[in-house]
């Protein structure tokens, strides 16, 4: 209702300017900038659906352009923290909103358009990190990982499936036995999505010294500690 | 437990798959509900899976709008960046200049001569330039040092010579008399008899113009054994204000017969 009034008052204040080329300019610019307001009022996941319904190409445009430049600061944020360079971070934003607006038509709005954005944003930034981290030196090199060699394995079992479920349970149960809750988030990312120490600190804001590092470092050796307790009991079962 | 008994040790890849998703792990839209959750009751769940735990961690920190201290500047780049870009990225076009996964990474010398860094690579060529063509020439243009107290002797600020007026060299016979000539300002005259290594046997000095050639002098000048004598201008503080050149004497051959 305001922003009809709003169009109606921009509509005569221009019409009392009189010369009539002005006066059409004038009303087109009116009625884009009570466009605009009223995008603003909307959600995000409003303007996806309202920019396929529409039939206007104009406020089509209006209504994406609204949408994108919505998600340009959180997704900025966001790559910032997979790489301090920001020219990078720049053109991983770019890559993102790329996808987003080609998968546009995949939105169904089973959830919010920013959870939506996150699975994108999330998957491209560790591909493009894993793919940095194959080029350049192996992060794996950044903290020693021999205590993986220490979580048995059953692959002695004969499904490969309950192989897997049975390693998961184990793995799962390690974890929430020895682990505090950030160490397993960290623990998490490093060794199950292969991302950098530096990006998990920064994506948890993690902001004592060493980071993510002294989480990992930390993980590795109660978990170390747990095997080795395990194989001690084990041995002593047997006897 | 029995597992732990097994020796097979699992290696990294299947850690990884170990920590991927499973079946029971929580919906996106369940994430989404706790992510909007404040309550400090934890999802049963959460507290079992490591992988859902790190997926809301991950959820809350994407929609959390607190930039970290250091990013507010960047985020702003950053964002009018794809505000100029926004018809590239409405087009579908990828940006050019970050190296996709798999393409080969440039080396040292590629990042140096990347449109970014070329200008600072020529500017801290050419201060190195600079400094190594400055460096030769401060080098070789400099004078070797003067030090007026080279030698054993005192140090002597001359600006004129004492002029000797006797003839030296090769001589029939040893001069009677030495002679030279006055030098303004000096107020005695110190004559110096040396060996030809210029170890001195004699000295003495006088407020004339000249001295009679001593006996010791006489004496010692023989065929082959040249000697060496010098005078030198002294101030009222017995100052060296004058030197004349080391003079040789030495007799002819001839003398002999």
């Amino acid at each position: 209702m305001i922003l009809d009034m709003l169009n109606v008052e921009l509509g005569s204040f221009h019409m009392g300017i009189g010369a009539a080329d002005g006066t059409e300019r004038r009303a087109k610019i009116g009625r884009d900038m009570s466009r605009e307001l009223e995008l603003s009022g909307c959600s995000d996941e409003d303007l996806v659906f309202r920019s396929r319904d529409s039939a206007d190409s104009i406020e089509r445009e209006l209504m994406i352009n609204e949408l994108l430049r919505r998600q340009f600061a959180i997704v900025a944020r966001w790559c910032l923290r997979f790489t301090s360079d920001r020219e990078t971070a720049a053109d991983l934003s770019q890559e993102i909103l790329t996808k987003a607006y080609l998968s546009l038509n995949n939105f169904q709005g089973g959830s919010k358009f920013s959870t939506w954005l996150f699975t994108i944003a999330r998957n491209h930034c560790l591909n493009a990190a894993r793919a940095e981290t194959r080029q350049a030196i192996g992060l794996r090199a950044e903290v020693d990982d021999d205590f993986i060699g220490e979580i048995p394995d059953t692959s002695a079992a004969p499904d490969a499936r309950l192989e897997q479920e049975s390693n998961a349970a184990l793995v799962a149960q390690m974890l929430s036995e020895t682990l505090d809750e950030t160490e397993r988030i960290v623990f998490t990312l490093h060794y199950g999505d292969d991302m950098p120490l530096d990006a998990i600190s920064r994506v948890l804001g993690l902001d004592n010294r060493s980071g993510a590092k002294a989480y990992i470092v930390s993980a590795r050796r109660k978990l170390a500690r747990l095997v080795q307790r395990k194989r001690a009991g084990a041995e002593g079962g047997v006897r | 437990m029995s597992e732990v008994t097994n020796t097979n040790k699992i290696d990294r890849t299947k850690l990884r798959s170990a920590l991927q998703a499973g079946p029971d792990c929580l919906s996106l839209v369940e994430l989404e509900r706790l992510a909007g959750e404040t309550s400090e009751v934890k999802h049963p769940h959460l507290s079992q899976c490591a992988r859902c735990e790190s997926e809301l961690a991950m959820l809350r920190a994407f929609q959390s709008n607190d930039p970290l201290p250091d990013e507010g500047a960047a985020v702003a780049w950053i964002t009018s960046s794809l505000e100029r870009r926004l018809d590239e990225i409405k087009s579908g076009k990828k940006s050019g200049m970050r190296h996709t996964a798999g393409s080969p990474k440039a080396g040292w010398l590629g990042h140096l001569l990347s449109p970014s860094n070329f200008r600072w690579a020529m500017l801290a060529s050419s201060a190195v330039a600079v400094a190594v063509v400055g460096f030769l020439w401060l080098r070789t243009s400099q004078e070797p040092e003067l030090r007026a107290d080279a030698g054993s002797g005192p140090a002597i600020y001359r600006s004129i010579e004492v002029e000797v007026l006797t003839q030296t060299g090769t001589l029939d016979r040893m001069p009677q008399t030495l002679k030279w000539k006055p030098v303004a300002g000096a107020s005695r005259y110190k004559v110096t008899f040396m060996e030809i290594d210029k170890v001195p046997f004699s000295e003495m000095t006088t407020n004339d113009f000249s001295v009679t050639t001593p006996g010791s002098a006489i004496d010692k000048l023989k065929v082959g054994k040249p000697l060496l004598w010098q005078v030198a201008a002294l101030d009222a503080q017995d100052r060296v204000i004058a030197s004349s050149q080391m003079e040789r004497i030495s007799l002819r051959q001839a003398e002999l017969h």
